[in-house]
Order: C-alpha cells, then structure tokens, then sequence
C-alpha cells in the first residue's frame, strides 16, 4: 500500500523525486565530504587567490586560495545539520507548549498564547538578527536565535487541532475512564494531531537553512575560517568580478532549500488525508 | 509692435536654449580635444569620489584625515611642509622663528599684509585667538595643543609661544590643520568664544571656511558633495584648479564605475581588487602611495586576561610563526612588513629587511621552552567589514588563524562591532586582537604611544613597572632635541619593543588611488593625503 502511495506520488509528481535526489545527494555529499572533497576546507594557497574554475579547482578559489568547491561540500556538514537541529526543537518545543496549552484552556491557554504572540508579532529574520548579535556569532547561537523566533508556529498550530481534537468522544471517554491528564494529553489527544506537524516540519526545513545561511551572510551566523555557505555568499559579494566565490556557494543554499521544500510538498500530499482524498 | 515683441522672445529662447545645450558639455570630462582651447579659459573643475569621515570644517573640533587634507587649503598655518617632506617644517604665515636656548620658547615672525577670504587682515591676535580656541575647545585634535602654555603677541606681527614642556615635534604639530588661522573677528560674530561651554561657532564652521587658505568652503551637504572655489585675492599660492567638488560615493564599487564613466576625476577608496581591473583602463592611472599606518596582532600582557600569550617567550613564538611574506600579498599594493613600530618614512625606521622572518620551527621550539608543546586556544578581536587603507582586518585575521595553527594554536575569531571592539581595545580587555594605527601627526615621536605605560602599551596592559628601562628610554626620545641622538634612542627603541613587546607588526599598507589621467601633477603624500594646491587638468 505505502509502496504503491510512493510510486504513484513519483508518477503524479515529480518535483517530489528530483526534491528526494536532491537532498539525498547533498546528505551523501556531507556524510562524506572528508573522502570527495578534494582540498581542506581550511587550506591556504595564497598564489592561487581568486583562481578561476579550472580543472585543478573546479570551483576555483577564494580570497586565501581555498578551493571553493571543497568549502561547498563541507558547508553541507554545517548548514544540513543546522536546518534540521532548529527544525526538532522548534517543532517538539512548540508542539509540546501547544498542546498543553489547547489542553488546558482558559486563563493558561490565554496567558501562554500572548507570549507566542509577542514573538511573533516581531520580522522572525530581524528577530533573529538582534538575538544573534547580541550572543555573538557561533553556530549553536545562530541555531538558537532561529529557534527563539520559529517554535510559536508551531505551537500555534497544536493548539488549533488539540482544540479540536479534545471535543472527540475517544478522549471524552479517556477522561470517563479515570486517566490522568498527562495520560490523556500525551497519548489520546497528541498522536492524533503530529502528521500536520510533520507537514509543517517538512516544508519548513528548507528555509531554516535559508535563514541560517541569512544570518551567516549578515556575518552573524558563523565565526571564520568556517565554511558556511552564508559566509560564502558574503565573502563573494565585495567582488563580483571574482563570481564563483558568491556563486557556488549561492547555488547550494538554492538546491537544497529548494529539494527540502519539494519534499515538504510531497509528504504534505501523501499525509494531509483531506488532500489525499482529494487525489 | 507685436511682431517686434514675438521676435524678441523667439530670439532669446534660442538664446537660452543654446546657452542651456552648452553647459553640459563644459562639465563633461570626455569633450573632444577641438574644444580644448575655448576651455582654457573657462573654469578648470575637478570631481573627487570620496567616502567622506569629516562632519565639520571647524579646526578646533575635526580630525579626520580627510578633513585635514581639505583644511589645509583652507586655513593656512604658520608653518608648513612642502610636498613629500615631513621632516623639515617650512614657512608660511611666518616669514621666520627662532627658538629659545632652553627650547620652549618659540618666536614668530609674521608675514604683513595677509588679508583673510573675509576682507579682514591676519594678525599675531588671530593666530594668538584661533591656538588658544584650539587648545581649550577640547576637541578631538586639542591635545596636539595641550603643551601651548602661554601665548603672547608684542606687535601686530609677531607670536611668541612658550611650551610647559619641551617638544621637539612642536613645529611638526603646527603644520597641522588643528593650528589653522582663523579670522577671529568674524568667528566671534558667529558666537565663536575659547570656551568650550559657549561656543556657537562650530555649527556655522562646519559648512563656512574663515581662513585665508588658497581655497573657500562655498557648499556642504553631508552625504551628498562639499565644494571648494579657489580664492582669486591668495597672498602666496594661486592653484590651477578653480573648483573641487567632493561627492559623496560610500560604495568603492560605484566610485569605480564612476572614475570609468567619467563623472569623477579621482577615486579615494578602491580596494585592491578594483584597482586590479582598473589596470588596463587606458584612461585611468593608477597611483600607489606610501602609508604610515601599521597593522599588528596585540596580546595582552596581563596573564589574567591574555593567559598563555602574556609570556614573552609565546609572544616570540608567535612573531616567529606568522608567515609576513604571506600577509603583505594579501594586504595587496605592494605592502610590506616594517621593521616594527616605526612605520618607514619616520626618522629612526629600522630597514625592514633585517627584520623579524617566518620560522616555524624557532617558533615551535619557543612554545616548548615556554611549556606549551600542545599549543593552547586563544581568542581574537576583529572588526569584520572593514579594511582601512585598503587591508581587510577579516583576511589578515584569516590568514593569522592559519599560521598559528601550524604552531598548534587554536585562534578562535571574536567578529565584534566597531563600537564593542573598541571598547574592549582601549580597556585592555582584548585577549588578543588584529589592531591598526595611523599616526596622529607626521612624526616618530607619535609610535611612542606603543611603550610600556603608553596609550598603545596600556591597551595591552603593558605597564611602566613591567619594563622601566624601555619607558625611561621613551622619555628621553620625548625631549630630546637633537636629531641624531633622538634618532639613536629610537632606533634602540625599536630593537628592544621587537624582543619585548606585546605585538607583532606585519603590514604597512601601500594604498593604492587611481584617477583619470586627465588630471596632471597628482602628488599623494601620506602626512596629508591628495595636495590640491599643486593639481592640475589638461
């Protein structure tokens, strides 16, 4: 059944395989960046500064003669990871205070949503940008501020179908039966409400990378010598008669939020059941 | 009648028309040579590119290096230096001086008839008014003017300035622009006063000139163009150029495009990329021009806060490991390394060849004596973005972290905001950092402020008590007067801060400018940037 399901999808949409090529390519790509990536990411050769795309560098080199491409494969061992680090905590953080928020009601609901909406109501990229800069640039600083402006989202949207889903007679009958809240928060209301989530989860995956990269550009994100697409892009910029240093770099933020987001849309497709009925 | 009266106004549309059509030819730079002739005798006009620094005109209150090249056609100061020179102080507003035998008293002789652009007459009151405002508007240059004590005027033409203590650089401050004549009769119509409290002028000095220099201030609008008109009536100098117009560009790359499309005659802040392009722009020359800034890597001596790298022998180590060679091709422009504090160009420079080289295993073998065969982490403080005198703080830090990792240290980069870098800097709280220094004025005795006990030592938290011979040393060269002997002391100087001192100098950036080769006797000297008394156009 779940093979046919993918198999149609393949057939029906193809977005969706060249989203999954994509980003399984790019996974191999960083789980093994150390066997294809031909040069250290961090390898000086100042007499090769600004060397254009040749075969010797097939992305040529940066302003410290760096090759260019191998920075690239290794940048997808920080920026994957980053996406999808921002991404679980948003999602299991925000999901969880949904939840016990929709589950509770009344004065808690209202006081926990207002502070979802205090966060929200701020740009989430300016957000970013002043928490960033106020912890100074590093990796888990750039993931944390990400995070900071990306859970009310999520909690939002828990809230909405713990709403619903704690009028269902399953979970009256939960109550009847005596069960604690805890008990029938975490096992009769919240697994009925995760394939939305996931959906979300899945879409959203491609531009926490994008807001990443975005902060690393802003030179908020990452520390040098770092080789993190963001920074890349930036380092590239000044000079742009030198293309290939913004250039590539600027290519594999484009290709992996772009496979991530083809994803998103397929599994959105495949879990959403009003969409589904609909095929 | 009415025919008559059609006709009048038919011929003098025409005529505005014509004169209309005209105008933009006179400004456009690339007009054909046949109309060369008829230019002669209009306005010659040159177009600068800048990123301005300057806010204010006002000789008591700016200090930017921009400012101070364009106050020096403003203003004319008692003394001056004559092209590349900044050694020998020649005169200007003073025919002649002598100095007193215990060489803190300075006599000046004026030259008579000086008329300001005003109409006034300059006289020993002015310059006695304007040094004084100088020195107690406590603004940024004022400290230049701290060591004035007294000034008195016997007659109309003659100063006498006595110094609390003595300063053999004292006449090399006075060609800056901070010692600019002012009219006082019209700066006090402005609300001008010597209190800081009172002051109204400097609003009206910040867009109006009230000088005597070869040119006048006519227009200021911040961020968009500052225009100088030549003044007919100077008493000395009469400049080719009647008009300069400074507009305002902020990004190097639009400058560039600028210089290659003709709207601006010169470019001040290409990178050494661009005026990599630029070379083979047959219609742009490209000017190199020495600096006397230096770029180091500072530790801090305090062994709380700079831990490892307060140890002197880590600090040789760490002067042995970075790869100079390396840095000044980076620093582009044909940058090199000086022999340490003393940018070349002041008196006393060391030669940079016999210098400090690259020794990776000297600097491994340092480690090991000092107990650290492991290496250590450190952090750096970088201000990210910025490359003064075209070296960006971010590659040379880059490059640093490289070298040190070959000795095994962990360089681990702070990027911080100018504000928050500086903060840190001028307290000392820097571990280490990628630092830069431009002279305040065009003379040796300024690299002092590098000593134990000095501005520049302190920010490494380099005390007098840490090394008391090398600070005694330093006041010595302050008042020595003779020049072979001050250069002797800073000679010494130098050797001893190579081997003692918290930094490891590596670039003194060459800066590259470029401009359309229209413009002749181009002459950039780095006391006082571009000179646009000697500028000329074809």
């Amino acid at each position: 059944m779940k093979q046919s399901g993918i198999y149609k999808l393949a057939k029906k949409n193809p977005l969706a395989v060249i989203g999954i090529v994509t980003c399984v390519i790019w996974l191999i790509a960083a789980i093994i960046a150390p066997l294809i990536a031909p040069y250290g990411p961090f390898t000086q050769d100042l007499p090769m500064r600004y060397d254009s795309p040749s075969t010797e560098h097939i992305m040529g080199t940066d302003h410290l003669g760096r090759d260019v491409f191998s920075r690239v494969i290794w940048g997808a061992r920080i920026s994957i990871p980053a996406g999808v680090i921002v991404i679980v905590i948003s999602t299991l953080f925000g999901g969880l205070y949904g939840a016990i928020a929709g589950y509770m009601g009344k004065l808690t609901d209202e006081a926990m949503m207002r502070v979802a909406d205090v966060v929200m109501s701020f740009p989430p990229i300016i957000l970013a940008m002043a928490i960033a800069a106020a912890l100074g640039p590093s990796i888990m600083n750039a993931v944390f501020a990400i995070v900071i402006v990306w859970w009310p989202r999520y909690a939002r949207m828990m809230r909405g179908l713990v709403l619903s889903t704690k009028e269902a007679e399953y979970v009256s009958s939960a109550v009847a039966l005596g069960e604690k809240k805890a008990y029938v928060l975490l096992k009769t209301i919240v697994p009925n409400c995760v394939a939305p989530l996931l959906v979300m989860a899945s879409v959203d995956l491609g531009n926490a990378i994008l807001i990443f990269s975005g902060l690393g550009f802003l030179g908020l994100g990452v520390a040098p010598p770092a080789a993190e697409w963001g920074v890349m892009v930036a380092q590239g910029v000044a000079i742009f008669q030198y293309w290939w240093i913004s250039f590539f770099p600027g290519v594999a933020i484009l290709t992996v939020a772009m496979g991530f987001n083809f994803i998103g849309d397929a599994f959105r497709d495949m879990l959403d059941p009003r969409l589904r009925r609909q095929i | 009648m009415k025919k008559y009266f059609a006709l009048l106004v038919a011929i003098s549309f025409i005529f505005i028309l014509a004169v209309g059509c005209g105008d933009p030819e006179d400004i456009d730079t690339e007009a054909p040579d046949q109309e060369a002739e008829t230019e002669e005798v209009e306005d010659k006009q040159v177009v600068m590119g800048i990123n301005p620094e300057y806010n204010t005109f006002d000789p008591a209150h700016a200090y930017e290096k921009s400012a101070t090249m364009i106050m020096k056609v403003l203003y004319d100061n008692l003394v001056t230096f004559e092209g590349e020179d900044t050694v020998t102080p020649r005169p200007m507003v003073a025919e002649s001086w002598e100095i007193s035998e215990d060489n803190k008293t300075y006599t000046f002789d004026l030259q008579e008839g000086i008329e300001f652009t005003t109409g006034n007459t300059l006289t020993a009151e002015d310059v006695k008014w304007s040094f004084e405002r100088a020195r107690d508007l406590k603004g940024n240059p004022s400290f230049l003017a701290e060591n004035i004590k007294e000034i008195e005027t016997p007659d109309d033409y003659q100063v006498v300035i006595t110094l609390h203590e003595v300063d053999p650089s004292f006449l090399s401050k006075l060609t800056q622009s901070v010692f600019g004549i002012l009219d006082s009769q019209v700066v006090q119509e402005q609300g001008g006063t010597q209190d800081d409290e009172t002051d109204d002028a400097k609003s009206w000095l910040d867009n109006h000139s009230a000088g005597s220099g070869s040119y006048i201030l006519d227009k200021f609008v911040p961020n968009d163009e500052l225009i100088l008109v030549k003044n007919d009536d100077h008493w000395a100098t009469q400049p080719e150029i009647d008009r300069v117009v400074f507009r305002h560009v902020s990004e190097p790359s639009t400058q560039m495009m600028m210089l290659q499309k003709g709207d601006i005659d010169f470019a001040f802040d290409l990178d050494s990329e661009q005026i990599e392009m630029l070379k083979g722009d047959e219609n742009v020359e490209i000017l190199n021009s020495n600096t006397f800034s230096i770029f180091w890597f500072h530790m801090n001596m305090d062994p709380e806060i700079g831990g490892p790298v307060s140890e002197p022998k880590v600090q040789q180590a760490i002067r042995y490991a970075l790869d100079y060679d390396g840095l000044t091709d980076l620093a582009g422009n044909d940058a090199f390394t000086p022999y340490s504090i003393m940018p070349v160009g002041f008196l006393g420079a060391l030669d940079p060849e016999d210098g400090i080289e690259q020794d990776v295993e000297k600097a491994k073998q340092l480690l090991e004596e000092a107990g650290y065969p492991d290496g250590f982490e450190i952090e750096t403080g970088v201000i990210p973005g910025m490359a003064p005198d075209g070296v960006s703080f971010m590659t040379m830090a880059e490059k640093i972290q490289a070298d040190l990792a070959q000795v095994n240290i962990t360089m681990n980069i702070s990027q911080e905001e100018v504000s928050i870098y500086l903060e840190k800097y001028r307290s000392g709280e820097h571990q280490t950092n990628v630092s830069m220094w431009g002279p305040d004025f065009p003379d040796a005795l300024n690299q002092l402020a590098f000593l134990p006990g000095q501005t520049v030592g302190l920010r490494a938290n380099w005390t007098e008590e840490m090394n008391p011979e090398l600070a005694e040393l330093g006041h010595q060269a302050r008042t020595e007067v003779d020049d072979e002997a001050r250069k002797e002391l800073l000679e010494e100087i130098q050797r001893q801060v190579l081997e003692t001192g918290p930094y490891a100098v590596f670039v003194q950036p060459v800066r590259a400018l470029a401009h359309s080769n229209d413009l002749t006797h181009v002459l950039y000297t780095p006391a006082f940037q571009l000179d646009i008394l000697t500028l000329d156009r074809q």
